[in-house]
């Protein structure tokens, strides 16, 4: 990240929403507006005397809200851009900082957001994905009872650079669990939820328990619930492997319910051993779920403000889920990682690259091929040239039609992707789309229904 | 092409021509389609044409719109069985007798726009 940062070509616009984006491939107009900051980039260096002063301690997103960070601070200790921040919701204006900071005069508390217009020729998304929290789902008692938390918040207590320095805690009495359930699935790969399997968890999972094991040996028992252990990669099987051999208890069988002792706060975990076909129970210290990775929060709003899809799990989808993995169907918009769905890192890191290269491809070339089956528009036919009309416009899912008051409508043959809407929606049939004109289509049903029309079903259908 | 491409005068063309039934086939809705809205536009405008149809006598059974995404062969096969099999059931005789009341408005409309 840091080197990413520290290129000479590389602009990161950090703590900043996307507002707009218009244009075409090679020509787009990104309206970017960058959030205030309170301290100023350019004189803040980072050494964090300001936050040692700072009175005010809040929750730590990063640390899932395990740890505690400072109304004046960064994240962590990476973070790039490194440069403080002041959470106004928190700050309580002591102006403490202000006087820690001293001749540097970095912060300014009256900085306004400020609106950024960027001309770029390619995208590239890459906004990841979020974790489902089960809070509705009363079988896990999630919210409910103190030790059973999420993958990502053991995560950041078995991190040495997290709240608790590396040490798994309770958070209910602040000790060492002696044993540890890893509960898989939970959300994913179940039709009343997520259908999808979420790919990476099983290796998160093994992962988490070879680290409890290797910190703790033979004081800590480790089980793991699951429906099927899915390790396919490059040494994944391997891994997999050595959790075997570590004595983790692999258990196949699906979480029935997690009941709570409310004297000791342990927990009774309840299944059903599949292998054995007899139903269990365990009682343990520490419950750690593998929750369904989901569809950011904001990808509806970007994916409208981009003219790109999603499938039906939410997630962005791709032009072709084999031959176009990273193209959306807007020309010059890419796709990387988990906002395409649910990938750990390695395959994300692939992805990325892939995008990249996608995108410099279409950047070192001085022209760009588009698709043949673009719409014109009969400027004669054109109802808009004497009275309103605009139909086709509105129509137009990519914005490629532009109508002016008295003038026919001007299609932009970069941005049209050959839909053919515009064509059927024109009420003066003023469009006609190449290669499939309605002289050709007409022809087609004709020879389609030339003989025993009476016993046929014509269908139309996408084609893409 | 999308379905959005569908023009009414196609589907009216169609059972002029005498067809027993017609069927669009798009993406699921709302987000599924690989054209963003396109099947939204093709929905609303063949809701339309549908009711028309229907009023002028046509079985509502021989013209249908329903969504099959390119990974449910399956689903599709089903549907052109189920369609065949009400196509079967209303009998070569109706289908005529419902296209030959619904040819001159149909020759009519399609005039109109030439």
């Amino acid at each position: 990240m840091v080197e990413v940062n520290r290129h000479p070509k590389v602009q990161v616009i950090a703590n900043a929403d996307v507002l707009s984006v218009e244009g075409y491939v090679g020509n787009f107009k990104v309206k970017v507006r960058r959030k205030p900051r309170y301290v100023d980039a350019k004189q803040c260096t980072g050494c964090g005397e300001c936050k040692d002063v700072c009175p005010i301690e809040y929750p730590n997103q990063w640390d899932m809200n395990l740890g505690t960070r400072k109304a004046i601070s960064i994240p962590f200790d990476q973070a790039v851009p490194l440069v403080y921040a002041i959470d106004r919701n928190y700050c309580i204006e002591c102006f403490k900082c202000v006087d820690a900071c001293g001749a540097r005069k970095a912060i300014n508390f009256d900085q306004k957001p400020e609106e950024i217009e960027l001309e770029v020729g390619t995208i590239i998304v890459a906004t990841g994905c979020d974790f489902y929290l089960p809070y509705d789902d009363a079988r896990y008692g999630y919210g409910k009872y103190d030790n059973v938390i999420t993958a990502l918040e053991f995560e950041r207590l078995v991190t040495s650079g997290g709240p608790t320095s590396g040490n798994v805690v309770r958070t209910s009495d602040g000790k060492r669990p002696k044993s540890v359930v890893f509960v898989q699935c939970v959300g994913s790969r179940d039709v009343n939820k997520y259908e999808y399997c979420s790919g990476f968890c099983c290796m998160y999972a093994l992962k988490e328990a070879i680290l409890l094991k290797e910190h703790y040996h033979d004081d800590v028992e480790v089980y793991i619930f699951y429906i099927d252990m899915r390790t396919p990669f490059k040494g994944y099987e391997e891994f997999y492997r050595r959790a075997r051999e570590m004595g983790i208890n692999f258990i196949r069988g699906k979480v029935s319910n997690i009941l709570e002792d409310p004297k000791t706060k342990n927990l009774l975990v309840r299944g059903e051993d599949m292998s054995l076909g007899e139903p269990l129970e365990i009682e343990t210290e520490l419950v750690v779920l593998s929750t369904a990775a989901i569809p950011s929060k904001g990808i509806e709003e970007l994916a409208n403000i981009l003219h790109i899809t999603r499938g039906s799990d939410g997630f962005l989808l791709e032009s072709h889920p084999k031959l176009k993995p990273m193209d959306t169907p807007m020309d010059g918009i890419f796709i990387a990682g988990a906002c395409q769905g649910p990938k750990d890192i390695p395959y994300s890191v692939s992805q990325g690259s892939a995008a990249a290269a996608r995108a410099a491809t279409i950047l070192s070339q001085p022209t760009y091929k588009i698709e043949p089956i673009v719409s014109i528009v009969d400027v004669a036919k054109c109802r808009n040239v004497k009275a309103k009309c605009g139909v086709c416009a509105k129509s137009c899912p990519y914005g490629a039609i532009t109508i002016v008051e008295g003038q026919p409508a001007q299609i932009n043959a970069a941005q049209c992707h050959g839909c053919g809407t515009c064509v059927a929606e024109c009420p003066a049939d003023a469009i006609t789309q190449k290669h499939f004109t309605d002289e050709q289509i007409f022809s087609q049903i004709r020879a389609a229904l030339e003989k025993d029309p009476d016993e046929k079903i014509l269908t139309f259908m996408c084609n893409w | 092409m999308c379905t959005g491409r569908v023009d009414r005068d196609f589907v009216m063309e169609a059972f002029r021509l005498g067809a027993a039934g017609v069927l669009i086939a798009a993406c699921h809705l709302p987000s599924d389609c690989h054209y963003i809205s396109g099947n939204v536009k093709m929905k609303v405008r063949m809701d339309a044409l549908a009711g028309m149809l229907q009023k002028l006598g046509l079985s509502p059974e021989r013209f249908r719109v329903d969504y099959v995404s390119s990974a449910e062969g399956q689903k599709f096969a089903d549907i052109v069985k189920d369609m065949s099999d009400q196509m079967k059931a209303l009998g070569k005789g109706k289908i005529q007798a419902e296209n030959a009341k619904l040819k001159p408005f149909l020759e009519r409309m399609l005039k109109q726009k030439k």
